[in-house]
């Protein structure tokens, strides 16, 4: 630790050029923090990018959608009017993060990259995340692991801002060592622990996020982000769920978080549409299309020993969102 | 062009804290909480749980309450951090410490820089907050002493204080019910 050295990046060019292996992206701090304290990261240098002019824009247009720079804290993202009238998921999402002095710290970017909090992984026990060659968690304490897409390692993504981002179909910009960027949907942007088992993204080395666009298309829409906790604040999500509708073709895209290693997006073409006429909406057709589509969001889902509660709660909270819409 | 990284070391950088211009320097690992309790001799400001899970070492970053174990002391060059150091004015109590001591909102008084400042931060904002508004803004503080009502009863009376009102504490608050 004493010889850690710090830089603070004026452009992300800059910053993406210094991501050599021992360096590590700071921008808010409070997951890298703990990680350092922990010694679960041990970087030789820190590349601050939190004084890069721009860094942590936000700006929001009807037609434009939202383009929210990598280091926008948290804060000032859920006070957003622009954000709030528009895309009042994210508002939401970013506003169920930590608590007040966390959110006015914690950084967009850092939070869609931030790590597991599996408490094996946290409290440096060997595991797959840590470069140990199993799960202690399988077998284990595993009552906040994951139900769908998990293993080898069980982990949950515990973002919340992933979850609204992912149901409004939001794009991420990466800026490479070489100066050159790439745009990622964030679903591409996140994998599986069968994919890879290092990290949770499919960031490369020396590559760095810039910029989050959420497209105009779902701006004003209707929108939810609901989240299940143990105390009503300061807690990662038990599950969460965003629900996002398509305004022409009327027919929602649900993400959930909590239940994976990753933010999870459910496959709109798996699900039934919705029970819509001319006539309106029929309460009790909704309800039992609501019922109908928890089920199917559900569907492969599997249980550990102890984790099984979040399968009906997922499917609780699937129907209960779903439900706002039942009257128009 | 791009600069060269600095070289391992220490950081040098300059700040103003309660007020004052500050320089100070330390290696870059140290959070805010060290920097100011270990170099800058500031230990009104409490060490916790060093996780951001407690609340306890709150201080305001350009107004806003942080933790301070959470954020690097190199990521508060230039800006501007109070600490429960800067709340008094000379021997004046802030009128939250003073309602605070009035109503025995602090017992073994380990959270209470934090939640002061948490406090103020609110009613900078906020000058006439509802119970509702004053536990959302101390969510991120634990108590484990009090039960957290005379803190919110010491947060009113000290924000119709500051809002220039003739209030008192309840009766009840100070001797129970009769």
């Amino acid at each position: 630790m004493d010889s850690l050295g710090f830089h603070r990046a004026s452009s992300f060019e800059e910053a993406a050029g210094l991501l050599h292996s021992g360096a590590a992206v700071l921008a808010g701090g409070t997951d890298l923090v703990p990680l350092l304290k922990d010694g679960l990261v041990k970087p030789s240098l820190l590349v601050f990018i939190g004084d890069i002019p721009g860094a942590a824009s936000i700006s929001v247009t009807r037609r434009g959608g939202a383009r929210i720079g990598a280091a926008a804290k948290l804060t000032d993202i859920a006070n957003n009017p622009g954000v709030r009238r528009l895309f009042p998921a994210l508002a939401e999402a970013c506003r169920s993060v930590g608590t007040l002095q966390i959110r006015n710290v914690a950084t967009l970017g850092g939070n869609l990259c931030q790590r597991p909090r599996c408490w094996y992984y946290r409290s440096g026990i060997a595991c797959f995340k840590s470069g140990g060659e199993s799960c202690p968690a399988r077998d284990g304490l595993d009552e906040a692991l994951a139900i769908l897409g998990g293993g080898p390692c069980w982990a949950v993504h515990p973002s919340d801002p992933a979850v609204a981002l992912l149901a409004l179909d939001a794009k991420i910009t990466i800026r490479r060592a070489d100066g050159s960027v790439r745009e990622t949907s964030l679903a591409d942007f996140y994998c599986l622990p069968s994919d890879r088992l290092d990290r949770e993204t499919r960031l490369d080395a020396g590559e760095i996020v810039e910029r989050i666009t959420v497209p105009a298309r779902y701006a004003g829409s209707p929108q939810r982000y609901a989240k299940v906790t143990q105390r009503a604040a300061w807690d990662f999500a038990l599950v969460s769920a965003a629900v996002v509708w398509e305004k022409r073709r009327f027919r929602p895209r649900i993400a959930l978080g909590g239940v994976a290693p990753r933010p999870w997006l459910l496959d709109t073409a798996r699900l039934s549409d919705p029970p819509v006429s001319r006539r309106g909406r029929d309460p009790t057709a909704w309800e039992l299309w609501a019922i109908r589509t928890a089920e199917q969001a559900l569907r492969g889902s599997r249980a550990l020993s102890s984790n099984g509660y979040k399968i009906e709660l997922a499917k609780n909270l699937i129907r209960r969102t779903l439900l706002e819409w039942r009257r128009v | 062009m791009a600069r060269r990284a600095e070289p391992p070391g220490h950081a040098h950088i300059s700040l103003e804290v309660n007020g004052e211009p500050v320089e100070v320097s330390f290696p870059p690992h140290k959070t805010l909480l060290e920097v100011l309790r270990e170099d800058l001799g500031l230990t009104g400001t409490k060490h916790g749980c060093e996780l951001g899970e407690c609340g306890t070492c709150t201080v305001l970053l350009d107004g806003q309450p942080v933790l301070s174990c959470l954020v690097l002391g190199v990521a508060a060059a230039g800006r501007k951090v109070k600490t429960v150091e800067g709340m008094a004015r000379g021997p004046e109590l802030h009128p939250l410490q003073r309602a605070f001591a009035d109503l025995g909102a602090a017992q073994c008084g380990y959270c209470t820089p934090g939640i002061l400042l948490a406090a103020e931060a609110l009613l900078e904002r906020n000058p006439r907050p509802t119970r509702q508004d004053i536990k959302e803004a101390l969510a991120g503080n634990l108590c484990r002493c009090t039960g957290y009502i005379k803190i919110y009863e010491a947060v009113e009376l000290a924000a119709a204080w500051m809002r220039g009102e003739d209030a008192a504490p309840p009766e009840e608050s100070i001797y129970g019910r009769r």
